[in-house]
């Protein structure tokens, strides 16, 4: 057979295109978040040891070591399952759009109140695609003061700062003040590059106290919550969480239409759980993976993979069965303003 | 720009030429995941550059042909839609994924410098002399490692001849 460039090009778009789904970019955002929140906590801790002189900074400099070295196995608490889902509050939403967008992901990592992002997107967009015309609304977290280099507009009689695309990223940003907290709505893709469209935009902007992301399901073990998301995926929605310990991150994967089904093969096993089955993809010969997949056999809407933050570490089977029987379930969500 | 907005727009992208460069897609999150981790605590200084992300993508390569020296005789390379994430691509049902699939293959077994200069050349379409540029080699070399390639390539896509012969 011969090769010619074309076929070349189209064998690395499908390795380009197996790299860059939702989970790792999720993984990856999660994973910074804990590298940055690692660094802060080593330089507060130094900070505070060369205060307090040189014996307190060896130690301080010691904590941080000695957590990163915890026995990587977590223990089992039985827990209950919650008469709510898990939610967190994405307070404002946009009063007036551009034709066409409807409100398609909503998005926050951290898990908290403070850190959310609200997507509108052309109906039919498929989530996450960076390309395509879109319109943001998030929380900032930066102070103002970082952004000083920018310059300047009014939005309701408020300061903002306006940042126009250079045409590299095809993004467009305005950051102002609203209720104590500082709000971007940003603009991606082929809109217009306007100050008056951003600023219409943000001025647009309305409390929405009731909205929220739920997290239709949780470990039983406490692992926090480091982010998640809901947007579409194909012709309905997609929901994703990302939870994190010492020991272990599991992401967990639930939609309407049904998630990709592992395919038969030596690498992929039927596990038996006490609640029926489920498959994974570790191979009948092997007992550990850096991070194992599961889908449950009789709901083929609910999956969720198990790694280990550490670099090198491995699943085992044992770990993602007790992780699949310990699994809580919630109520569906709420998802009205899919699509809206 | 800050970091965290960059990432929200162009994090997909690096994950896309990460994938191309390891053809896996669990080594081109660790591969970012790497680099991004050392970027982030310089993103200042990397974001006040002309092209943050052309350095981005030279700290990714640079990073890949390391990396692999570093750590290729401990990792499995993992295959197949089986190893996808959760909701990792789908056969699309063509031959065409076959194909494609077959082709990614090999190249995955290729020398890294040899697929480097297939993704500079193919991938990002850069001249002989950028990629000469990147890789620190000349522009021979260059052409050398892509006409190797391209030849184990074409050999590896032969067809073989069948094992079962058609009873008589």
């Amino acid at each position: 057979m011969t090769i010619d460039d074309e076929q070349i090009r189209a064998a690395f778009d499908l390795a380009a295109e197996r790299a860059a789904g939702p989970e790792p970019v999720e993984r990856i955002r999660a994973q910074l978040a804990r590298a940055s929140a690692r660094t802060r906590q080593r330089r507060l801790l130094v900070l505070t040891g060369a205060t307090a002189g040189a014996a307190a900074a060896a130690t301080a400099v010691g904590v941080p070591l000695a957590l990163d070295r915890r026995d990587s196995r977590l223990a089992v608490p039985v827990a209950s399952p919650p008469a709510k889902n898990p939610r967190t509050p994405v307070p404002f939403r946009l009063g007036w759009l551009p034709d066409g967008f409807v409100e398609h992901h909503r998005y926050a990592q951290p898990w908290g109140p403070d850190s959310w992002s609200r997507g509108w997107r052309l109906a039919g967009d498929v989530y996450p695609n960076v390309y395509a015309a879109g319109v943001n609304l998030m929380t900032r977290p930066v102070p103002m003061q970082d952004h000083t280099q920018w310059p300047t507009v009014t939005v309701n009689g408020v300061t903002g700062r306006l940042h126009l695309d250079d045409g590299q990223n095809q993004l467009n940003l305005l950051v102002w003040p609203l209720d104590g907290r500082l709000l971007t709505v940003q603009t991606q893709g082929p809109l217009p590059h306007s100050r008056e469209l951003l600023v219409r935009l943000a001025e647009s902007v309305i409390p929405d106290p009731a909205a929220a992301i739920e997290l239709p399901m949780r470990p039983a073990q406490e692992l926090g919550v480091t982010s998640a998301s809901v947007g579409r995926a194909g012709p309905t929605w997609r929901g994703q969480a990302v939870y994190a310990g010492d020991a272990f991150t599991v992401t967990f994967a639930t939609s309407l239409a049904g998630l990709p089904v592992l395919p038969d093969g030596p690498a992929v096993r039927t596990l038996p759980l006490r609640r029926g089955t489920a498959r994974t993809n570790l191979p009948a010969t092997g007992n550990a993976r850096p991070r194992l997949l599961l889908q449950f056999t009789e709901r083929a809407d609910l999956a969720f993979s198990v790694e280990t933050p550490a670099r090198g570490g491995t699943v085992a089977v044992e770990d993602v069965v007790r992780f699949a029987e310990e699994l809580v379930v919630g109520p569906t969500p709420d998802m009205s303003w899919y699509g809206r | 720009m800050t970091f965290d907005d960059y990432l929200a727009a162009r994090l997909p992208a690096l994950l896309r030429y990460a994938g191309v460069l390891t053809c896996d897609p669990h080594l081109a999150e660790d591969l970012v995941q790497d680099v991004l981790v050392r970027a982030q605590p310089r993103w200042s200084r990397i974001d006040g550059l002309a092209q943050p992300e052309a350095y981005l993508k030279r700290m990714l390569l640079n990073e890949f042909l390391g990396w692999r020296r570093r750590r290729w005789a401990r990792v499995v390379l993992l295959r197949g839609a089986a190893l996808d994430a959760v909701a990792g691509a789908q056969p699309d049902g063509t031959g065409a994924y076959d194909e494609r699939e077959a082709l990614l293959r090999h190249i995955a077994v290729l020398p890294p410098k040899q697929r480097a200069v297939l993704v500079l050349r193919y991938y990002e379409g850069r001249s002989d002399a950028e990629i000469a540029d990147l890789l620190g080699c000349g522009q021979a070399a260059v052409r050398s490692n892509s006409s190797r390639a391209v030849a184990a390539l074409r050999e590896a896509m032969r067809p073989q001849p069948s094992l079962h012969r058609e009873a008589p």
